[in-house]
């Protein structure tokens, strides 16, 4: 990360759910080829910022450009080089991996031998070959994850979303998980932008880390540059102090009075 | 045993009713007063109102076939109650509640229990709005003392109540055997669908083969089911407690048929209500033993592609081929996809000639015969194809739907394989029913395939309205969420319309031109326009992102 270009700048976007501000005004800078990490607890607006910044969610105000296109004009031209990891994401129960992945490859306008070839290296990669015809709905989660992970760079994004890529996954698959992001930030040119509450995955993937709290943005920047900042010794530290999760036991136990 | 029954079946009763949540209490104790009084004044009134309308007077014919009326009142009445709870508690396995309450050390009879109690308050409503629909016209033919009325309720409620008991029992078993996985719960609605005809069908067979069974038996068959054993018992409470003197040769006739003595009903009755109670607790504890439920949960793996799958992909070998592909794929292996379809596919056959048998001589005139028996069968199918391709099989979740709209005009894309999928399944549809009716009905060949074009035009118009009616309100798979509701009576409302004016169309267009096959293929147009327009609309409200 050099400086460089910007792939996403949001300038004051927000988004309200009636009186909710899941997302307060946002002024956020990528770069191309970072590998972010968007951290926050649950209701954030994680997901919100996401979907708006995919084109799924019109913003309540503000403005962003993702790969120098706009979100409110240009769509389908973002949607065209970006992927996206939904959150709790409804595969196609029966479809089996190759034919699932085959539907959305063509959903980006992808077919015949190419399709094919990229199918087969991806399902080789995350090591479901053996199991590629087998219906989805006999998929365990964590499965069902790489499947998800596989649709989403099939048809090689410049900027890939990733909505909590983990949560579900077994620490060998989240391993993986990481490995992949790790390899493809390296050898090519792919911004991730990846949601998290998973401090010490971020810690471990991400270039440039920020930090959500009930909407606002209270942190940007290296982890290294936020343990510092917060005088502490891992993210997750760091993280707890500046989202508040200090921890008071006798209130944790009032309930057995 | 414990308490644990009462909040398992407070549980249940509160999901049921969920739907007037605020005022539960209020609408069931409003419910249930106008229930009683509907019972005891106002059904009366309104059937004998209906009958003075229509200037019959029911009362000899009553009294003449009481026991064979009785017989098939409790018949449907039975059925009714049996498979409505099942069906619709099939639409929903819900195996991971049980889990909980098994890990609570609530003891599986327990759980029965509960489910069962839970019931009641809304299938018993039912059955005191139906009921007296019947037996107030029963009532007043044999003018039957109030003791003897009060006799005939408390029968019919202890049969419902068993019949509840059942219901619960069957459900709950026919869950366990399927689990709680996807195909699981796949199976189960696609069973929800069809049970109707599962238990209907050997009814029917029941009735046709009554005759010759009862006389190699040389008893009466009908006496192997429970309702008919009420319904003996409430022809005798009927007999015993009315305040008219029937004439012998009455009582010679009904003889014929209350062959046992009303305490052998009771007996029966109550052997049945035990056998059933007992039955059941004593098979709870293996129905509800999870390691039982993992029936469906076997993996299936997919094999090649057949040959009209190759030969699309040939025609169409771009993106766009292998999208429809793949939907024709994924609706076709929904068990509750195909489910759906068989049963609007008999429907389609039956009706016509159900309406043709029903008319004295058919329906006369031939060119009648074609119109009349297109017009249904293309209504049935157009229904069917509509609200199975444009309802649930559109699609699955709210996240699925956001990963197609994170495609590149995704929607559209998603929108236009979905419909040339259902358009091709519909080929084999149309021409299925139109071939069986026109044998049936000795149609031409030509006018039977004037059939098939004209219904799978107007289930094209059918599955876009549909189709696109479910894109401006996503109900996704749920068929218990409002939006599903109102996606599936609007559709039914448009389609009906639809079919009924554009045949009205048709028909003044064919009277002027003096051709009836002009007459059809003018019918369908209304349909595939309107269609096109509402699927337009639709798939461009798919596409917009959401605010
Ligand atoms: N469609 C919606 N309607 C109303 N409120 C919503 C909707 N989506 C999200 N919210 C609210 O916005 C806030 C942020 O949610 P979300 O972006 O999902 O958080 P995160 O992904 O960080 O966990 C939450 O308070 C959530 O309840
Ligand atoms: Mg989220």
């Amino acid at each position: 990360m050099s400086g460089g270009q910007s792939e996403i700048t949001t300038r004051a976007l927000r988004k309200n759910f009636g009186d909710i501000k899941a997302v307060k005004p946002l002024d956020l800078r990528v770069e191309r080829g970072t590998t972010f990490g968007y951290l926050g607890p649950n209701g954030a607006g994680k997901t919100t910022t996401v979907r708006m910044l995919s084109g799924l969610l019109r913003p309540t105000g503000g403005s962003a450009t993702v790969c120098g296109f706009d979100i409110a004009e240009q769509r389908n031209r973002i949607k065209a080089i970006t992927g996206l990891l939904p959150e709790a994401p409804g595969l196609y129960s029966k479809l089996s991996a190759y034919e699932f992945l085959e539907f959305i490859g063509a959903l980006y306008d992808l077919s015949g031998e190419k399709l094919n070839r990229r199918i087969n290296r991806l399902l080789n990669l995350l090591d479901l070959t053996e199991r590629q015809n087998d219906l989805l709905e006999s998929y365990s989660s964590g499965m069902k994850q790489k499947v998800l992970i596989a649709s989403t760079l099939i048809h090689e994004p410049r900027l890939v979303f990733l909505d909590e890529p983990t949560a579900r996954l077994d620490p060998a698959a989240s391993a993986l998980v990481k490995e992949i992001i790790n390899a493809l930030a390296e050898e090519t040119d792919t911004t991730f932008f990846i949601c998290t509450h998973l401090t010490d995955f971020a810690e471990d993937v991400c270039d440039v880390i920020g930090i959500l709290v009930e909407g606002e943005l209270v942190e940007l920047g290296p982890p290294k540059e936020i343990i510092e900042r917060t005088e502490s010794d891992d993210l997750e530290e760091a993280y707890l102090k500046i989202v508040g999760g200090k921890i008071d036991r006798k209130r944790l136990l009032s309930w057995r009075e | 045993m414990s308490h644990g029954w009462r909040a398992i079946a407070k549980a249940e009763f509160r999901v049921s009713t969920s739907r007037f949540r605020r005022g539960r209490l209020v609408a069931f104790a409003g419910a249930y007063a106008f229930a009683i009084v509907w019972a005891l004044l106002l059904a009366p009134e309104v059937v004998s109102g209906l009958f003075w309308m229509f200037e019959v007077d029911p009362n000899p014919l009553i009294q003449a076939g009481l026991p064979g009326i009785m017989r098939t009142l409790l018949l449907v009445l039975w059925v009714m109650i049996l498979l409505y709870p099942l069906s619709y508690s099939l639409q929903e396995i819900k195996i991971g509640q049980w889990e909980i309450m098994l890990s609570s050390n609530v003891r599986t009879r327990e759980m029965l229990l509960g489910m069962f109690v839970g019931k009641i308050p809304i299938y018993f409503l039912i059955a005191l709005i139906m009921a007296p629909l019947f037996f107030s016209v029963i009532v007043s033919a044999f003018s039957i003392t109030l003791l003897g009325q009060a006799l005939m309720y408390l029968a019919v409620f202890l049969f419902v109540l068993a019949t509840i008991w059942v219901s619960n029992l069957l459900s709950v078993g026919i869950q366990a055997k399927l689990g709680d996985s996807p195909r699981g719960n796949d199976l189960a609605k696609a069973l929800s669908i069809v049970v109707a005809l599962i238990f209907l069908v050997p009814v029917y067979g029941l009735m046709y083969f009554a005759g010759p069974l009862t006389e190699i038996l040389g008893w009466d068959i009908f006496l192997v089911l429970p309702s008919t054993w009420c319904a003996d018992l409430l022809s005798w409470i009927a007999l015993l407690s009315t305040s008219l003197t029937l004439p012998p040769a009455l009582m010679d006739l009904y003889s014929l048929i209350l062959v046992l003595p009303p305490i052998a009903y009771v007996i029966l009755l109550v052997a049945f209500a035990v056998a059933t109670v007992v039955g059941g607790f004593s098979l709870s504890e293996r129905m509800f033993s999870l390691e039982s439920t993992r029936g469906a949960d076997k993996v299936i793996t997919v094999k090649g592609e057949n040959a009209v799958l190759r030969g699309l992909r040939r025609l169409m070998p771009g993106s766009f081929g292998t999208l429809t592909v793949t939907s024709i794929k994924e609706f076709s292996r929904k068990a509750q996809n195909i489910s759906r379809v068989a049963y609007g596919a008999i429907l389609a056959i039956i009706l016509p000639v159900i309406f043709n048998l029903s008319f004295v001589g058919g329906f006369g005139e031939p060119i009648f015969m074609l119109v009349l028996s297109t017009f249904m069968v293309s209504m049935m199918l157009g229904l069917i194809a509509g609200l199975t391709f444009g309802g649930v099989g559109f699609l699955e979740s709210k996240d699925q739907l956001w990963i197609i709209q994170s495609g590149p005009s995704g929607a559209w894309k998603y929108m236009k394989a979905r419909l040339l999928q259902s358009f091709l399944i519909s080929i084999p549809l149309a021409l299925f029913p139109a071939a069986v009716v026109s044998l049936i009905m000795d149609l031409t060949i030509l006018d039977g395939l004037l059939m098939s074009l004209h219904s799978y035009v107007l289930m094209c118009g059918c599955v876009m309205i549909a189709t696109g009616i479910t894109a401006l309100n996503p109900a996704y798979e749920d068929t218990k969420s409002s939006a599903f509701y109102v996606n599936t009576l609007v559709s039914m409302l448009i389609i009906m319309f639809l079919v009924l004016g554009s045949l009205i169309l048709g028909i003044r267009v064919g009277a002027a031109l003096e051709n009836i096959y002009l007459l059809l293929l003018t019918a369908g147009m209304p349909a595939i326009l309107l269609g096109g327009l509402i699927a337009g609309l639709g798939a461009h409200r798919l596409s917009a992102p959401e605010s």
